[in-house]
């Protein structure tokens, strides 16, 4: 204990120059690092990185032991075999950027006292069932208590410590998720609701998205009661396997059945709300194309919707729209194409100055470049459906290596003039 | 948590002895729950006891236990009951998708407790004095009138007679394609005296056929719906086939065919639909479909069933009994609306497992085509092997 002692008394002198050196400017500023000279300057390297000032703008600059020097001399004072004195040494080196070193002397000090609490929590372990956990391990058990129905022991035990440990802000998350289904399926409604808010203005898209429809839909339904229309899951009625998991009917939200199904109506509800936009836009392809493609981007915002509620459910409906605006670039495209046979047949007709033949050639060019860049706009609108839009994309692939060949052919024409 | 019976007790209180408000110190929530828990373990009288409790409470939103005291009663088969639950809940219900599942309900409960009675084929209910009358000709044209159709015929009692199982016929397709939604157009129909008559007038049907629909444009742009059919039969008879199956077959095929409009409904279902449509199921079909699904070598597969356009005589039967069989497969395992929207979307360009995926509302699945096929097919032979076990049942019995 005496070494001990001894020990933090040493380290309460160095905490003023935990850092190693120390340099004073001129103008009254101070840096702690490890300082080295370069020709003209000082440079100073600590933890945030490296600074560096003139030598004409430094004081004094005072040497001082690096903070793994002093470690090092703080654990040849120590007794080695006391967690408590091993553990303020890690606590010490986290707090001086030595977080390897303190990480060593944590396990250290969980081998000499596995229970011990401190270091436990700076390893970021949690206590599961009399076992000691990491975090990512606890996490999984965490779900798995989710899905086995274990939400008090979650809810009040599990989490919390959780909580004290996670760091990152995906695991912050997750924990916050789990919390949120625990309370849901144990029929907390309110404080379930609380959650899902929480959490859709935390998260990203199509998380939040997800979230606050879980949220609007236990506030609909604030007694947990949501009437299922249809059984769930719906392909259970028309293919052969297990039969559906809820039937149609009054059911409670807080089985993850119901809510899916729940889910889905949301799913559902964006999706016809975007077949309607993209009925408006059908009707506006003729006359107004650029009234069209908005109303199309419009539709796959809320297919957007749809797909973070459901992941995929809007698929066929994003390749229809896809295939729609293929449809109505080709129509440009075509009247382009006619533009470029137009200047073509001008070439034979006419008896045209070299002046004149080289400016037909750059219209022709022209007329091709504005196909070239349609059929580009095609295939980076169907790349994403290569499956579903091989057609398409096979036929945009050909036609460009058509109007490539041509377009270098009239380029030869006008470096030869 | 209140505990499940605590709350399972207070609740059998409230049902029998009618002690409903304000008991214990559950919340409504909690008893709403613990009733949903019941029903969905299987046990409608303690859900309904639970929920009646509930429903006696008179607190805030107490009403919605009525959809549960509904749905435990339906359970049960106490259908009058369970109407006059789902009643009370649509008295006070404003959300409209749980209004139009009480309102479907209530219908439901008015068909167990009242059901219509099982169609009977027209040709079924006439005597032989009857046919004998229905095969007469006169000289002259006579013309009838109903809602939706104008029938001329050679025989004033048939041509009545073919106005009624017309409209009959067309509730009937209106159910099973528009979901129910009345038919907005008129139809002229033709009954000509025999088979040379028939294809003197009806001159775009194929050879062999007994009837056909024309769908065209008139010189004034209005569209002229016309079916042609034949009086008798080829011994001189009454041609009841004419009524029970080609009357509605064909009617069927008019009605698809304006509803499709330019695009491209696959034949097998266009085929399978205008036979569902017929007044009576030809268990031949049903037979014939589940053999071939398990047959092998007869086999239409499911991806070139619906590819087919056209089918040739040695594969027709086939084609007609897959067709019928698929057609009604579909028409049982999906809703209504899930049915209609799968045809809308057939419409709209879609493959049919496209548009069965679509009406689902699931995410797109690759093997849901293969998928399909086999839960058809399987249930194909299915009411093959039930009906062949009925006709072996019948043969010893006689």
């Amino acid at each position: 204990m005496r070494r001990a002692a001894l020990a933090w008394l040493i380290m309460a002198v160095w905490t003023v120059s935990a850092g190693g050196d120390r340099v004073v400017l001129k103008d009254g500023r101070s840096f702690d690092g490890i300082v080295t000279l370069a020709e003209d300057k000082v440079v100073i390297d600590h933890a945030y990185g490296t600074i560096s000032f003139p030598a004409s703008e430094v004081t004094s600059i005072h040497r001082g032991p690096t903070p793994a020097q002093q470690l090092e001399t703080q654990l040849a004072l120590i007794d080695r075999s006391d967690p408590d004195a091993v553990f303020q040494l890690a606590v010490w080196a986290a707090d001086n950027d030595l977080s390897k070193q303190s990480n060593e002397l944590l396990r250290e000090v969980v081998e000499l006292d596995r229970d011990h609490a401190g270091a436990r929590k700076m390893l970021g372990h949690v206590r599961d069932d009399g076992k000691w956990l990491a975090l990512p391990a606890a996490l999984q058990v965490a779900q798995g208590k989710l899905e086995a129905g274990k939400y008090e022991v979650l809810l009040n035990q599990l989490l919390p410590a959780l909580e004290e440990v996670a760091e990152e802000s995906r695991q912050r998350l997750l924990i916050q998720h789990i919390r949120g289904h625990s309370q849901l399926r144990s029929r907390r409604f309110e404080q379930a609701t609380k959650s899902f808010e929480l959490l859709a203005g935390r998260s990203t898209p199509p998380d939040s998205i997800r979230y606050a429809a879980i949220a609007e839909l236990l506030k609909k339904h604030a007694d947990g009661m949501y009437v299922m229309s249809e059984p769930y899951p719906p392909v259970a009625m028309v293919l052969d396997g297990p039969g559906p998991a809820v039937a149609s009917g009054p059911a409670s939200l807080a089985r993850p059945a119901v809510l899916a199904a729940g889910l889905r109506a949301c799913a559902k509800d964006a999706i016809k709300a975007a077949r309607a936009v993209m009925d408006e836009a059908k009707k506006l392809e003729l006359t107004e194309p650029e009234a069209a493609k908005a109303k199309y981007a419009l539709a796959e915002k809320h297919f957007d919707k749809a797909d973070a509620i459901v992941p995929g459910i809007a698929h066929s409906y994003r390749v229809e729209i896809v295939r729609r605006r293929i449809a109505l670039i080709t129509k440009s495209m075509n009247v382009e194409a006619g533009k470029y046979d137009t200047l073509k047949a001008e070439l034979g007709k006419r008896d045209l100055t070299p002046a004149q033949y080289g400016e037909l050639i750059v219209d022709m060019v022209r007329a091709l470049n504005r196909v070239r860049s349609d059929l580009n706009a095609i295939l980076q609108l169907a790349s994403p459906f290569e499956r579903e839009l091989v057609l398409e994309i096979t036929d945009a692939t050909h036609r460009l290596q058509g109007v490539s060949a041509l377009r270098e052919i009239l380029m030869q024409e006008l470096r030869g003039k | 948590m209140a505990s499940r019976t605590a709350i399972l007790a207070t609740g059998m209180l409230a049902a029998g002895l009618t002690l409903a408000a304000g008991i214990g110190g559950f919340s409504t929530t909690d008893r709403i729950q613990d009733a949903l828990s019941a029903l969905a373990e299987n046990d409608p009288l303690r859900a309904e006891a639970v929920a009646a409790g509930v429903v006696g409470s008179e607190r805030d939103g107490a009403w919605r236990a009525w959809m549960i005291v509904a749905a435990a009663r339906q359970r049960q088969g106490r259908h009058r009951q369970a109407l006059e639950a789902y009643r009370q809940f649509l008295a006070l219900c404003r959300d409209p998708a749980e209004r139009t599942y009480a309102i479907e309900r209530i219908r439901k409960c008015r068909l167990a407790f009242a059901p219509p009675p099982r169609p009977v084929p027209a040709s079924k209910l006439l005597s032989r004095r009857r046919r004998a009358e229905l095969a007469e000709v006169d000289s002259q044209q006579y013309t009838e009138s109903t809602e939706h159709f104008v029938i001329r015929a050679y025989n004033g009692s048939l041509a009545k007679l073919v106005g009624s199982q017309a409209e009959v016929s067309l509730r009937r397709i209106c159910r099973i394609i528009l979901s129910g939604q009345d038919y907005p157009h008129a139809i002229n129909l033709y009954v000509w005296p025999d088979v040379a008559e028939y294809r003197k007038h009806a001159v775009s049907a194929a050879e062999w056929s007994g009837g056909s629909f024309t769908l065209r444009h008139d010189a004034s742009g209005q569209t002229v719906r016309r079916i042609d059919l034949t009086q008798r039969d080829g011994d001189g008879g009454f041609d009841v086939v004419m009524l029970d199956r080609v009357l509605p077959h064909e009617l069927c095929h008019l009605v698809l065919t304006e509803l499709f409009g330019d695009a491209r409904c696959p034949l097998a279902l266009n085929e399978g639909l205008a036979m569902m449509a017929e007044a009576e199921v030809d268990n031949s079909r049903v037979l014939l479909a589940g053999a071939a699904v398990a047959g092998g070598d007869r086999k239409i597969a499911l991806e070139t069933l619906l590819l087919m356009d056209r089918c040739k005589a040695e594969n027709a039967a086939v084609f007609y009994a897959e067709a019928f069989s698929l057609t009604c497969f579909l028409h049982c395992r999906l809703t209504p609306e899930q049915f209609r929207e799968t045809l809308a979307h057939i419409k709209g360009g879609c493959t049919l497992e496209e548009a069965v995926q679509r009406a689902l509302y699931v995410p797109y699945e690759e093997a849901f085509l293969e998928r399909l096929a086999r839960s058809w097919e399987n249930e194909a032979v299915r009411q093959s092997q039930f009906l062949k076990a009925l006709h072996d049942e019948e043969d010893t019995a006689s």
